[in-house]
């Protein structure tokens, strides 16, 4: 009987905890467990069989570890420890006739952001267990004890795309419910229903009657069939051996009250031993699968964050280049921090998602959307809006997303309905569904419904539920069609009486072309919001939009106790009316004092007065070198000099736009520089304080980031047209990294600088490692790039 | 071993944190008291402090100190010394989490500053969490001091060996990459011996004794950087 078949009318019982198994039968700490297949298989073979007397419908080979990160000490080759274990697996089971399962466990190296190890190789990791597991014949693939959600996907991919085998799924959770690097329940549960994995659920770590509240909290979120494994409790150590505190009695009667909430796998992790599997297996046997079918939230989520859209969420809209010129600007340079910036700024405004567009003509945007993407999964928590109207942007980007991603969108023409809806079921994610088709806007609300029925049910058809469409009706500009303008929000009360899906519209194009356009977005949000709206997209940055939303929650009865709107709004009576603005002249002392704000005034009060190269020369370089003499005869220390430097920084960015504002702009040309930490180093503290530094003094800095591979600094400096390049690390075990990346960079341009900078550098070093310079800190870095570009000028 | 440390265990010292940043008794402003005060309390609210320790049993073997019914031994001279007193030593690793991590990219990217008051914060915080394990082992035997990998003459190679040993990937979440370099980024392995008997005089050792003597900046500028514990006897 097949797998498949068997699990429709059977509770499916696993095995118990190999790994302690083995330990017990001389498995030293720190030894690979993955070399006994080859050293000592009756001892994996006389576990397994342990196991399937006890009555386990399913064993997992002893593949943990058997990737070719973790085996390389060893010297084994991945294929063969799995051909070798599950071999040994099928022998032992085929006598009782029960399944064996490929076992995956985590890569053992952190996955980027938080890590070095790309997704894509990560992939190609698993993907190679995948074709050995298959090939070597085992019934199901369990994906387990992972901590990353990223990292469970990728494995997750790997599977999907490598076998049609079923694949089970299962992360350790801590008991505050959520793993080590931080996912919590809904997030995984979300993620891996989205990427169609057969069993979800929870092993190791805890024992089972920590994990009964977290499989309820599993329930509410998913109707998929849950797989639980949990520890025989806690470990502890007696007389110096590891023992477990849950025995085979608690054990199973802990995994019935499970069986009552309706889970369909149950087996044991750590701890657990053929006689906690018997027990478990008499009670399984009591029980059937159960089809659940209850209403789950509708709900988007990052690897750290889920919004569900039991209320209205605001979508911030502004990584997106269209009419502005600094976005673009920053896009064809390749500065990924001002997205960053944008998408901090938005989130800290009150932005539950991000929208992210980055399609600019002449930039390569699936290369760029990945980069965007990867770079925001790193920084913040809110879930993500994917908007291209390129299938492969969008695939590219739902492939490298950690969490269940919104795609923006189709709309209801057949040829973009079969191409995309395909990508937004394999990666689980929702999607946007725009209400026109080839014969553009319909100018009726009824007609705009029909499409959005169409879209809905073609979904359907992809297996993608009806939650998961969010339907958007389109605004008009109320000057250009001012006759149908209102069309649009007869349209969302419709779709939300007939659908009953999610709603979603961009706000500000309503005012497009009129003046006072905040006032009329503001009155069109809240006449959407009453009739339905549920996804306003919207710029958060603007206080009133978000004004908007917050009083509707309290009308709504969203908010608690008036919690969030007192919070808002409670202090405005007696907020003090702004101070008077600083004089021109204060700017030295709020520079010294790093006070951004005030800087800013000040300098903006001197711009009217004085010109933007004047104000340079005269007044902000020589407070600024007065500052830097005070840094080096340690007058004031690290931070202050940075918040300075920032402080400066702020009063600078209105010098260069009143520059650039002017006929002629900017007179000087660039003097740039690209930095960045070395491959294999994530120590980025050090640059980023040079960065400032150099911005101060009137260098382009293009920062590249942490952990850079040599290829992407050469590109990049090319590129980038730098003549100057940064280079940092911290450790010694990195220098060879930061060796490799000048000996590139020279070999591309021999006429190109380079400095470094780190911890462990000397200048001796530093010469040694091939660098033209070596900078002890921020101020040193400047010297060195005033010297590097007076050098060129003169040349 | 069983050793529990509560959060309110884990104190941070300001006069650290300064000395993380560089402080030499300059007049600060109360707006960077006010920030300092700010990071401490964003760090701390997302900070996952986790720690694993055990105990082994040792043998001092011509290739390095081995630890017994593991295939560890700690090659070189300092640790030799370190436990040569000693017929036991105690293993540790200690994080912060990656949740740590991620407070001091997203400080860095609101301001290089910020990143930076951060960074040294959690540098107080994951050396303060070590010191309150090492209180609580203090109070079962006379210890050393903590020895890492990279002082003195121990590798950082055996980064990944000890990890394994005490199988902190499954127990805290803590990783380390090709390089050798822990990730979560704020995390701590540490050696120290038991010591037998009465409790040792503890080694006082200085500048000279760093392995860091001389490519250290902090030094050439006579202030040092303080941390005991970065220096072999």
């Amino acid at each position: 009987m097949a797998l498949f078949d068997y699990v429709q009318d059977n509770i499916l019982v696993l095995d118990g905890g190999l790994g302690t198994m083995l330990q017990d039968r001389g498995l030293a700490a720190g030894e690979n467990p993955e070399s006994f297949n080859m050293t000592a298989p009756e001892i994996v073979k006389a576990i397994h069989a342990a196991y399937l007397e006890a009555g386990a419908d399913m064993i997992t080979a002893n593949t943990f570890g058997a990737n070719a990160h973790k085996l390389c000490p060893t010297g084994y080759r991945t294929a063969e420890v799995i051909h070798r274990a599950v071999t040994l697996a099928k022998e032992a089971a085929a006598p009782y006739g029960r399944f064996v399962a490929l076992d995956i466990g985590p890569i053992g190296e952190l996955l980027e952001p938080m890590g070095t190890l790309r997704f894509e190789e990560a992939y190609g990791l698993f993907k190679e267990q995948v074709i050995a597991g298959v090939e070597a014949g085992a019934d199901a693939i369990c994906i387990e004890t992972m901590t990353d959600l990223y990292e469970a996907k990728c494995a997750v991919l790997a599977a999907k795309e490598n076998s049609d085998l079923p694949v089970f799924c299962t992360l350790s959770f801590e008991e505050n419910g959520h793993t080590f690097v931080g996912t919590g329940l809904s997030s995984m549960a979300l993620t891996l229903e989205g990427l169609g994995v057969d069993f979800l659920g929870i092993n190791c770590s805890l024992g089972p009657t920590q994990i009964i509240p977290m499989v309820e909290e599993l329930l509410r979120w998913t109707n998929r069939p849950l797989v639980i494994q949990p520890n025989a409790g806690l470990p502890c150590v007696v007389d110096g051996k590891t023992v477990f505190d849950v025995g085979p009695e608690a054990f199973s009667e802990a995994m019935d009250k499970m069986l009552q909430l309706g889970v369909g796998a149950v087996g044991g992790c750590c701890g657990t031993t053929p006689e906690h599997i018997r027990r478990l297996k008499a009670i399984a046997q009591n029980y059937r699968p159960k089809t659940r079918t209850g209403t789950c939230p509708v709900a988007v989520c990052s690897g750290l964050q889920t919004v569900a859209i039991d209320r209205v969420r605001m979508v911030g809209e502004r990584i997106n280049p269209t009419g502005k010129k600094a976005f673009q600007e920053a896009l064809r340079r390749n500065d990924l921090d001002y997205m960053v910036t944008q998408a901090i700024e938005q989130v800290e405004a009150g932005a539950d998602i991000l929208d992210v567009n980055v399609g600019l003509p002449g930039i390569d945007e699936k290369a760029m959307m990945v980069r965007v993407i990867k770079t925001l999964q790193g920084i913040i928590k809110a879930p993500l809006q994917i908007d291209s109207s390129h299938p492969e942007v969008l695939e590219a980007a739902l492939r490298v997303y950690n969490g269940k991603a919104i795609v923006n969108s189709v709309n209801a023409e057949d040829r973009v309905l079969d191409r995309i809806l395909p990508l937004v079921k394999k990666y689980g994610a929702a999607v946007v569904g725009l209400t026109l088709d080839e014969g553009g806007i319909p100018r009726t609300a009824e007609e705009r419904l029909r499409l959005a029925q169409k879209i809905v049910a073609r979904a359907g058809d992809y297996g993608i539920p009806k939650a998961d469409v969010f339907i958007d009706c389109l605004t008009l500009t109320a000057s250009a069609e001012q006759a149908i303008a209102y069309e649009t929000l007869r349209a969302v009360s419709l779709v939300k009486q007939n659908l009953g899906v999610k709603t979603l519209l961009g706000v500000s194009n309503i005012s497009f072309g009129l003046p006072a356009r905040e006032k009329m977005n503001q009155v069109f949000l809240s006449a959407a919001l009453a009739h339905g709206l549920d996804l306003p997209i919207i710029n958060p940055n603007v206080t009133s939009m978000v004004d908007t939303v917050c009083c509707f929650h309290q009308l709504a009865n969203h908010d608690e106790n008036s919690r969030a709107y007192l919070a808002r709004f409670a202090d405005t009576a007696s907020q003090a009316p702004p101070s008077q603005e600083p004089s021109g002249r204060d700017i030295g002392f709020y520079i010294r004092m790093g006070l951004k704000a005030e800087a800013k005034s000040c300098c903006r009060a001197l711009l009217r007065e004085t010109d933007g190269l004047r104000l340079t020369q005269e007044v902000l370089i020589p407070i600024l070198d007065d500052i830097g003499r005070q840094y080096e005869t340690g007058q004031i220390f690290l931070p202050q000099l940075l918040q300075s430097a920032e402080a400066a920084k702020a009063a600078f960015e209105l010098v260069r736009q009143s520059i650039a504002a002017r006929p002629g702009g900017p007179a000087e040309a660039a003097k740039r520089i690209v930095m960045a930490t070395v491959k294999g180093d994530i120590h980025d503290i050090g640059k980023n304080i040079v960065k400032v530094v150099l911005e101060n003094y009137g260098f382009e800095v293009l920062d590249l980031g942490r952990d850079v591979p040599v290829e992407r600094v050469v590109t990049m400096a090319a590129e980038y047209g730098a003549r100057l390049i940064g280079l940092s690390a911290l450790m010694t075990t990195t220098l060879p990294s930061m060796e490799a990346t000048i000996r590139a960079l020279k070999a591309a341009d021999p006429s190109l600088s380079v400095m470094v900078g780190g911890a462990v550098l000397t200048p001796e070093y530093a010469r040694e490692l091939g660098a033209d310079h070596y900078g002890k800190d921020a101020m040193a870095a400047v010297a060195i790039a005033k010297a590097a570009f007076s050098e060129t000028d003169e040349t | 071993m069983r050793i529990h440390v509560d959060s309110d265990e884990i104190v941070l010292r300001d006069a650290e944190i300064l000395r993380y940043l560089g402080y030499g008794g300059q007049a600060m402003s109360e707006q960077l008291l006010a920030d300092i005060a700010r990071c401490k309390q964003t760090l701390t609210a997302q900070m996952q402090p986790r720690f694993v320790c055990e105990t082994f049993t040792i043998e001092q073997r011509p290739e390095g100190v081995a630890l017994l019914d593991t295939p560890l031994v700690l090659p070189g001279g300092d640790i030799a010394a370190l436990l040569a007193r000693s017929r036991e030593c105690v293993l540790m690793a200690a994080t912060l989490g990656s949740e740590a991590d991620r407070a001091i990219q997203y400080g860095s990217k609101r301001s290089a500053s910020e990143g930076l008051i951060l960074d040294a914060v959690a540098t107080e915080a994951i050396e303060a969490l070590c010191d309150a394990v090492e209180d609580q082992l203090r109070q079962r035997h006379p210890v050393t001091y903590r020895f890492s990998c990279g002082y003195g003459d121990l590798p950082l190679s055996l980064q990944p060996q000890i990890l394994a040993v005490l199988g902190t990937q499954k127990a805290i979440g803590l990783h380390c990459n090709e390089n050798h370099i822990m990730m979560p980024r704020k995390s701590v392995t540490a050696i120290l011996g038991i010591l037998e008997g009465e409790a040792a005089p503890q080694i006082e050792p200085d500048c000279r004794t760093c392995a860091a003597y001389h490519s250290c900046n902090l030094q050439k500028g006579g202030k040092g950087c303080g941390a005991f514990r970065l220096r072999t006897r």
